[in-house]
């Protein structure tokens, strides 16, 4: 299978979001498919491997007008429900990059240690166990 | 009615490319540019979601097949629902197309000013 660059892997997972689990995947492995014998063709032509996937790409018209096109295709008239949890899916991962942990460990250690942290005894803080893990994004 | 004539143009075209043989979808792709020497051809965001709905209303079915050169593929093949229909829509398409002519042939191509 051909590697293709981070923002075609991303236009794929625009494109089937919010399909069924199963039928995601089927849908993403039929258009990365149909990307690689695009672009091979344009290769075969004469075409620079990097432009002929843009141009691969590009023929398959905007991401969010496939993904209404598949959503409309398995879902009738209810797929603007799930169009609109495919929505929520796109930002969710974006959410995980704002880190709670600091306002969270302050806000636990000032109710549990009011004395120490307003004399500034901050060294007989130790921040309890299971804190640290709790909001905070794996690496 | 436009749209829904071109919906209905692009459903019973690939019925037609699919009774011949087993496809996949670049294939039908290049398959309807050379059959209409490049006068019709499927946008390929159309694509997909047309031959998805085809197999969500059961006239086509799929498998996937190693490729000896190539990325595997997901075929589509007709089902016997799927001939009936390419079978009713193209008597169909002959009634409308015949009526089309009959209405413009009646016009003689006459414009009023």
């Amino acid at each position: 299978m051909a590697r293709l660059t981070p923002e075609t892997e991303r236009f794929l997972r625009k494109a089937v979001a919010g399909l069924p689990f199963r039928k995601r995947g089927e849908a993403r492995d039929e258009l990365r498919a149909h990307l690689e014998d695009a672009i091979e063709q344009k290769v075969a032509q004469g075409s620079e491997r990097k432009r002929a996937e843009r141009e691969a790409v590009a023929s398959l018209g905007d991401a969010a007008e496939l993904n209404r096109g598949l959503l409309r295709a398995h879902f009738g008239k209810m797929w603007v429900l799930r169009y609109l949890y495919s929505k929520l899916s796109w930002w969710l991962p974006e959410l995980g990059h704002i880190q709670f942990r600091p306002k969270f460990m302050i806000w636990t250690h000032t109710s549990k240690y009011p004395h120490q942290y307003a004399e500034g005894r901050y060294d007989e803080i130790i921040p309890p166990l299971g804190t640290r893990t709790c909001f905070t994004r794996a690496e | 009615m436009l749209r829904e004539l071109r919906k209905g143009t692009a459903s019973l075209l690939l019925l037609d490319l699919l009774a011949a043989r087993p496809m996949y979808g670049f294939e039908l792709a290049e398959a309807l540019r050379e059959r209409t020497n490049g006068v019709l051809t499927f946008k390929e965001g159309t694509l997909y979601p047309a031959l998805h709905r085809l197999e969500a209303e059961e006239l086509v079915e799929t498998f996937w097949q190693d490729s000896p050169r190539g990325p595997r593929r997901r075929y589509y093949r007709l089902t016997a629902r799927g001939r009936k229909a390419l079978a009713e829509r193209r008597e169909h398409w002959h009634t409308l197309v015949e009526a089309i002519n009959g209405a413009l042939d009646a016009g003689n191509g006459t414009v009023s000013p």
